[in-house]
């Protein structure tokens, strides 16, 4: 496998996204190539950041039981303020 | 489906509504405006209670919610969401270039490096400069975990699409966050004392 086609893989190694036989593929290339390696690297780097450091904020409980009040007709406490 | 209307109302309640926090932090990436977020997730609850029928038991309903979500933003906010300024998305160089000569990411540990040197707000200024598209796949992929199945149906494209569109992307915001810690002075601190 050359460079070029391993960068395009890159994002679905990273999103265990491909076969066991391509993934192993990528796998081999990386060990040896300081340049894919790189590439792996930053786009880990960028999914790690989105996924971990992004801060979640709770949506307003006026829009949550305007939301209830208006679909299942009632703005109870319940299960919708519990999202696991 | 359901055998009355109550029925329905609960599968909704517990099926749909437990990801309103969810959909309003995606609403808020993609209009970057707390009130148009709002009427975004009003809306795509409405829509969807309408036509919950049409969502299939078993699959994901989040995913079947940002859909939705996903239809009515470009129907009705996109002219008015805020426009990225321009970044020219056709000469991303590769990783390698951008990171050339940037002494301030230490490249033995980059994802490491990567992940401890931004904030909240850096990572949301950044995205925000994003276009639609390439912000959008980053919420779903990144953000949100979604599969790439998921994310072809979510956008109808073809997983080819996905797959290219989300490296081009991070690249995008790699890009940005290293301008910004150029601009922030963010340089690695060597172990001098
Ligand atoms: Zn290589």
């Amino acid at each position: 496998m050359n460079c070029k086609i391993v960068s395009e893989f890159i994002a679905p190694y990273i999103n265990l996204e491909l076969s066991d036989e391509t993934h192993a593929q990528i796998n081999t290339h990386l060990e040896k190539c300081p340049n894919c390696k790189i590439e792996y690297q930053a786009q880990l780097g960028i999914c790690r950041l989105l996924s971990e450091k992004l801060e979640r904020l709770e949506a307003h409980q006026g829009l949550k039981e305007q939301i209830m009040k208006k679909t299942i007709g009632s703005n109870k406490r319940s299960l919708c303020f519990s999202e696991k | 489906m359901w055998k009355n209307i109550d029925e329905k109302k609960e599968a909704f309640e517990s099926e749909a509504l437990v990801h309103m926090d969810t959909l309003y932090n995606g609403a808020l990436k993609l209009t970057y405006n707390e009130e148009d977020a709002k009427d975004l997730v009003q809306e795509t609850y409405f829509k969807a209670f309408r036509f919950f029928d049409q969502f299939e038991p078993g699959t994901s309903c989040k995913a079947w919610l940002f859909k939705i979500l996903k239809n009515t933003f470009i129907n009705k906010y996109r002219k008015k969401a805020k426009q990225p300024e321009h970044v020219d998305y056709n000469t991303v160089e590769p990783f390698v270039e951008i990171i050339k000569d940037k002494q301030y990411f230490d490249s033995d540990s980059l994802d490491d490096s990567i992940l401890n040197n931004y904030l909240s707000d850096e990572i949301n200024e950044a995205l925000s400069k994003l276009s639609y598209e390439f912000r959008m796949i980053l919420i779903l992929s990144d953000i949100e975990g979604f599969s790439y199945k998921e994310i072809a149906d979510i956008m109808d494209c073809p997983i080819g699409t996905i797959r290219s569109r989300l490296s081009r992307a991070r690249k995008l915001m790699f890009k940005l966050l290293s301008k910004y810690a150029k601009q922030e002075g963010y340089y690695r601190e060597e172990d001098e004392e």
